[in-house]
Order: C-alpha cells, then sequence, then structure tokens
C-alpha cells in the first residue's frame, strides 16, 4: 500500500516534469520550425524570381542581340548551308543547297 | 502563573482559523477565475498573445509546351495596419512618409475613412519585400507586413492578349488567368497561433491543413514560335499602318496552338496599359472572302461536279446576280480548277458553287466546324455566324462560294486548314499541352484533301496570288484574301482586311497558320502583298526551329550530294 502511494506520487511528478520539459522543448523548437519556414519561402522567393528571370533572358530578342554583338554570330547564308539528310541507321546522306 | 498561562488556545485558534479562511478565499477566488469565469481572461489573453496568420497560397505557375515560364506570381510584402493603434501615435506619420511614400495627410485621411472597430487596413500594398523590410526596421507599432503575390509576365506584350492578366488580389480577370482561374488558384489557409511581447511565435494552436497551393497550366504555345510571330505582326502593322495585325499557328495533327497572337498589344506587366479588347484571333469573326474558296471546290470534287482537270471559262471576268456585279481582278479566260484558286477567280468560283446546292454547301461549313467554336478555351471564343434561309437567293448562293454574307473566326479558318493538311481529319483545336481526350471527325477523304491541297500549292507559286508566302527549301500552300469591311451596311472601297491561310511543308504539313492584317494603308492592300509575307516571315523561322526537314532542296542540290559513312564512336 505504501510502495504503490509513493510510486504514484513518484509517477505524478514525473508526468508534471515531463510536461514542463515538453513544453521547454516545444518552445525553444518552434522558433526554429518558423526559421525554416522561413527560409522555405525564401527559397521558394528566389526560385520564382530566378524562374522569372530566366524566362526573361532567354526571351528571342535577347538572345538573338547577345548572338549578334557579343558572339559575333550570323545567319550562313543558303549557298554554304549544308543539309545532312538520314538516309538509313547506317549512313548519313549529305546535300548542298544553292 | 506559568508562562503557558498566558497562551489561550482559543486565540491560537482564532489566528489558525482566521489565516486559513483567507488562504481558503485566495483559493476559491482563484478557482473561480480558473474555472467558472474563464472565459473573461481567456478573451484577455488571447487578445494579447492569440494571433490568427494568414498562410498565403502561391498562385500556379502558367508555362509554355516547354516549360518556359509566361506568367509566375513573386512575392511582394502588403504594408498593413491596425487603424486604432496607428491613430494614437501621429508622430509615427511623418516616418511612414518616408519609407513608404504616402502622405501624412493621406494617412490621416485613410484612418479619417476606416470605421470604427476595423482592425485592418492597407497602407501601401504590393512592395518589393527588401523595400518592405525598410518599413518595418522603423518599428512602428501596428504597423506590418502581409505576404502577397504579384504576377510577372516575362514574356510582356507578346503574350499578353492571350494570357491575360489577373488583379492586385492575384486573382484572373482575362484570359487564361481567368479561364483556368480555379486551377491556378491556391487555397489559403489560417493559422492559430501564440507570440510573444516580441512578436515572436511561442506556441501553434492549430494548423489549417487546407493550405495548398495551386496548379501549374501548361500550354499548347512555344513561347519561340510566339515571340517570332509576334515580332512579324509588329513589323506588317507598322509598315502598312494598319489598325492592328493577328495570326495564329496551329499543329497540323494535334490541333494544339502553338502561337496566337495579336498587336497592338499590351504590357501586362503595367497595370495601367491594361487592356482586354484584342483577342482578334478568338474573339472576332468577320467575312473570310476567298479563303473559302478551296471548301468549295474540295465540295465539288467530293460530289463529283468537277474533276481537277475541268475547264471552267471565267470570260468576261465578272457576273451580274440579283442586280449585283461581282469581279475578277481581271478577265482570266479559261481557267482549271487549280486555276481558279491560284487567281482566286470570283467567277470561276461563283460557277463551280453553282453546282452544288445552299444547302448542301452550308452542311460542308457546318461540318468543318465554321458554325461551332473550335473548342480551343480561349476565353470569349465565338462561334462563327451564317444566315438561316430556307430558302436562297441566287446573290445568297453566290456569295457562300467566295466567302461573303456569313463570319468566321481566324480559329476555325486555322482549323478548317489543318483538316486539308492533315489528310482530312477535322481536330478540335486546344491552348492546354498534354490535352489528349480530343477526338477527330473525318470530314473528306485523303484523296480530296490532297487533291485540293496540290491546288493551294499552285497559288503560292510565282505566277498565284500568294507568290510572296514562299519559303526557302520548302513547299507552301495557301490561299489569300481580300475583302472589303462591311461597316454600318456598306461595304467599305477604301478599308480592307488582308488575309493568307497556309500550311508547310506540303509533302507531310506539320504547321497551318493564318494571318489577318486589318485596314492596311490604301496602297497595298492585297492579301497577297500584305498578309502573305508575314507568314513567310514567322514560317521560315517556326520550321527552322522545330527541326521540321525541308522537302523542296531542288534540283541542284540532289545532283551535288556526298556520301558519308558515319564514324563508329
Amino acid at each position: 500500500m505504501r510502495t504503490l502511494f509513493v510510486g504514484l506520487i513518484a509517477f505524478c511528478l514525473l508526468s508534471a516534469l515531463s510536461i514542463v520539459w515538453i513544453r521547454h522543448e516545444n518552445r525553444v523548437l518552434l522558433p526554429i520550425l518558423y526559421e525554416r519556414y522561413a527560409q522555405r519561402d525564401d527559397l521558394n522567393i528566389e526560385w520564382r524570381n530566378l524562374l522569372a528571370e530566366r524566362a526573361t533572358l532567354s526571351r528571342r530578342a535577347q538572345l538573338k542581340n547577345w548572338a549578334s554583338t557579343v558572339g559575333k554570330m550570323n545567319e550562313p547564308d543558303r549557298d554554304v548551308v549544308l543539309f545532312l539528310k538520314k538516309q538509313s541507321n547506317d549512313w548519313l546522306y549529305l546535300e548542298h543547297s544553292q | 502563573m506559568t508562562r503557558e498561562a498566558y497562551y489561550a488556545p482559543v486565540r491560537d485558534i482564532i489566528v489558525l482559523v482566521s489565516v486559513f479562511l483567507l488562504f481558503a478565499l485566495l483559493a476559491a477566488r482563484a478557482a473561480q477565475l480558473q474555472i467558472s469565469d474563464t472565459e473573461v481572461l481567456q478573451a484577455e489573453g488571447d487578445a494579447r498573445f492569440l494571433r490568427n496568420e494568414q498562410v498565403t497560397a502561391n498562385r500556379g505557375i502558367i508555362k509554355d509546351r516547354n516549360g518556359v515560364v509566361l506568367a509566375v506570381s513573386t512575392p511582394v510584402d502588403s504594408v498593413w495596419a491596425e487603424p486604432e493603434v496607428l491613430r494614437k501615435r501621429s508622430y509615427a506619420w511623418p516616418m511612414l512618409e518616408n519609407a513608404i511614400g504616402l502622405p501624412r495627410d493621406s494617412i490621416a485621411a485613410k484612418l479619417e475613412q476606416i470605421e470604427p472597430g476595423r482592425e485592418f487596413m492597407y497602407l501601401r500594398r504590393a512592395l518589393v519585400p527588401d523595400h518592405a523590410q525598410q518599413v518595418m526596421e522603423l518599428n512602428v507599432p501596428g504597423v506590418a507586413l502581409l505576404r502577397e503575390y504579384r504576377r510577372y509576365y516575362p514574356f510582356g506584350s507578346s503574350l499578353a492578349n492571350l494570357i491575360g492578366f489577373t488583379n492586385i488580389d492575384d486573382e484572373g480577370l482575362e484570359g487564361i488567368e481567368l479561364a483556368h482561374n480555379h486551377r491556378l488558384t491556391g487555397q489559403h489557409g489560417i493559422r492559430r497561433v501564440i507570440k510573444d511581447r516580441m512578436g515572436r511565435v511561442v506556441e501553434t494552436l492549430s494548423d489549417d491543413q487546407r493550405v495548398r497551393d495551386g496548379e501549374d497550366i501548361l500550354l499548347s504555345i512555344d513561347a519561340r514560335i510566339q515571340q517570332v510571330v509576334h515580332q512579324a505582326l509588329v513589323e506588317a502593322a507598322n509598315e502598312h499602318r494598319a489598325t492592328s495585325a493577328s495570326a495564329v499557328v496551329v499543329d497540323v495533327d494535334t490541333g494544339e496552338i502553338l502561337a496566337i497572337s495579336t498587336v497592338p498589344s499590351f504590357n501586362p506587366n503595367e497595370m495601367d496599359t491594361r487592356d482586354t479588347t484584342h483577342n482578334y484571333a478568338a474573339r472576332h469573326v468577320f467575312e473570310p472572302g476567298s479563303v473559302i474558296k478551296p471548301f468549295v471546290v474540295a465540295k465539288a470534287l467530293l460530289e463529283g461536279k468537277v474533276h481537277p482537270e475541268t475547264i471552267i471559262n471565267t470570260s468576261p471576268g465578272q457576273v451580274v446576280i440579283d442586280g449585283f456585279r461581282i469581279r475578277d481582278f481581271r478577265d482570266y479566260g479559261e481557267l482549271s480548277v487549280a486555276g481558279v484558286l491560284e487567281k482566286s477567280s470570283n467567277v470561276g468560283a461563283i460557277k463551280i458553287g453553282s453546282q452544288i446546292t445552299p444547302h448542301a454547301l452550308m452542311d460542308f461549313y457546318d461540318s468543318l466546324g465554321l458554325n461551332d467554336v473550335t473548342g480551343s478555351g480561349i476565353v470569349g471564343e465565338v462561334p462563327g455566324s451564317f444566315p438561316q434561309r430556307s430558302k436562297w437567293r441566287l446573290s445568297e448562293h453566290a456569295s457562300l462560294t467566295y466567302g461573303y454574307g456569313f463570319a468566321v473566326s481566324m480559329l476555325q479558318i486555322a482549323r478548317a486548314y489543318a483538316s486539308i493538311a492533315n489528310g482530312g481529319k477535322l481536330m478540335p483545336l486546344t491552348i492546354l499541352a498534354n490535352d489528349y481526350s480530343r477526338q477527330g471527325a473525318l470530314v473528306m477523304p485523303k484523296s480530296i484533301a490532297q487533291e485540293v491541297s496540290r491546288m493551294l500549292e499552285q497559288v503560292v507559286t510565282p505566277t498565284g496570288t500568294a507568290r510572296r508566302a514562299r519559303i526557302p527549301m520548302y513547299r507552301v500552300a495557301g490561299k489569300t484574301s481580300t475583302t472589303q469591311k462591311l461597316i454600318d451596311g456598306v461595304y467599305q472601297e477604301e478599308r480592307h482586311r488582308a488575309m493568307f491561310a497556309g500550311f508547310a511543308p506540303v509533302s507531310d504539313p506539320k504547321l497551318v497558320a493564318v494571318v489577318l492584317v486589318d485596314e492596311p494603308s490604301v496602297k497595298e492592300y492585297y492579301g497577297g502583298l500584305v498578309a502573305a509575307p508575314v507568314f513567310r516571315n514567322f514560317m521560315t523561322v517556326a520550321l527552322r526551329i522545330l527541326n521540321i526537314p525541308p522537302d523542296n532542296l531542288g534540283k541542284l542540290a540532289s545532283s551535288r550530294t556526298a556520301h558519308y559513312e558515319r564514324s563508329e564512336t
């Protein structure tokens, strides 16, 4: 009877302390969770901005401009274009258009 | 007397009891507050520390068929305030004035307008996050940020007419944004949290599980082709001083719309310039004119009324029906059926069409989907408009054959031309990628489609009306049209629509396109001069972009060939 009583008291104390401990843990971890949320949001923002940026940079006018100025590329004349024609799996057929 | 005599046990007991009673009173009061009067206190506590936070869902991204982003919501921060709190702190107004550019008078005015008891008012919406952070660093009580989203359209005006735009609350107002708003819109959630004095979350009471981001939408559009088409239209509209120019490019086999554009357009990234009126390709119907003639020929071939070799005498280059005089450009004399298309002879078309009853012709137009919407799923798409007659006058019958007296849209023309190009199968159009639920219907036998296709190729030869639609190294088929605009019941001598509809490459058609230039300058207004070059300009690039092999390398090419053995690697 006496051991049961002591046991119950101990259990009661233990459970009370664990509540305190868990609530403490909760308070410690929650800011970390919200920091992670914020981090996720920030990364999401960055990703979306990068998507938009990529699309903007890949606009045709932009690329064309880059190709002709920085890349010094221009469209080849028709008489120097070679066409490679797939004749069978083993052979390529080369055609020259003039 | 002993010391003990001074102690009266009664006094001990009185003290003990009264101390006990006092404690009991405290305990009872505590119990009362904790147990029976909890609501009042809970409300007080909640008001101080409990907050409902909105968890904002992201609006879906609109992408093209290759995953290129066409519309994306980027986060912005809106500055809001608790009116009651801010009202008491007029010292902070000048600081806010500097930070968010809102004059202190208008802060006062806003506070004045807000009804008492409201806990929320916007101060400034849609600030760049960095800028908004500066506002927060002022630490003005009662002022906070709300995460919101602003739509960004990387391709600006070239896709504006199709995609539309959203309002400041990120809800679709026009175009795809409106049509698929329910899919793009996410579900916001509410999170109940307890915050400490510093605004940090210390406990989450409930987390709304319904929060989910909006779906992404994949369009059938190819952004590369779209830009080329748009650029060609801008150039054409400038060159011919046209009121507008539109084009649509459709995949012949699948009915997927690869590009659809109208100029003038607007920049969807600037709210002030937004405009909803122009999506000519889907929203306007007009008299198609000569582009309808290939279908008259197809029907005549189908019924066996003419053969490809039949000779039609178009002399003297004009006919009078019911008092209306219908002219050709000049007297072409005797023409083959293909020649009628090549020269776009109205007289020839009438003679071919007169052998088919108007009802049969109408039924054929119906089967080509000219009376329906195309199923494209574009907001505001209109069906064709045909007259309802039980008895047709001769002039009405005739006008059906050269494309007057009824109205169709560019999308419908593109769809009907695709059926010629792909061997007689009419596919419903779509603006969505991976839309496989659509079923095509056979509207003419393959042999007829190929015959008409062969005739249309003749139109795009050096002697045809559409010679300017020729594309180096590719075989092109198509038909021009030049119509007078009907305004207030009168056909205008000086206001035209120049149009071209065609497809390439003829040996295995992949792309069909329709170009319309509205009211080009008076000097040059023929479809063959105005619209056909636009077709050539964008098709040349589009065919290359899609890696479609040339089918017209010419004789010289085959004489200079070489064989290469593929090196094994």
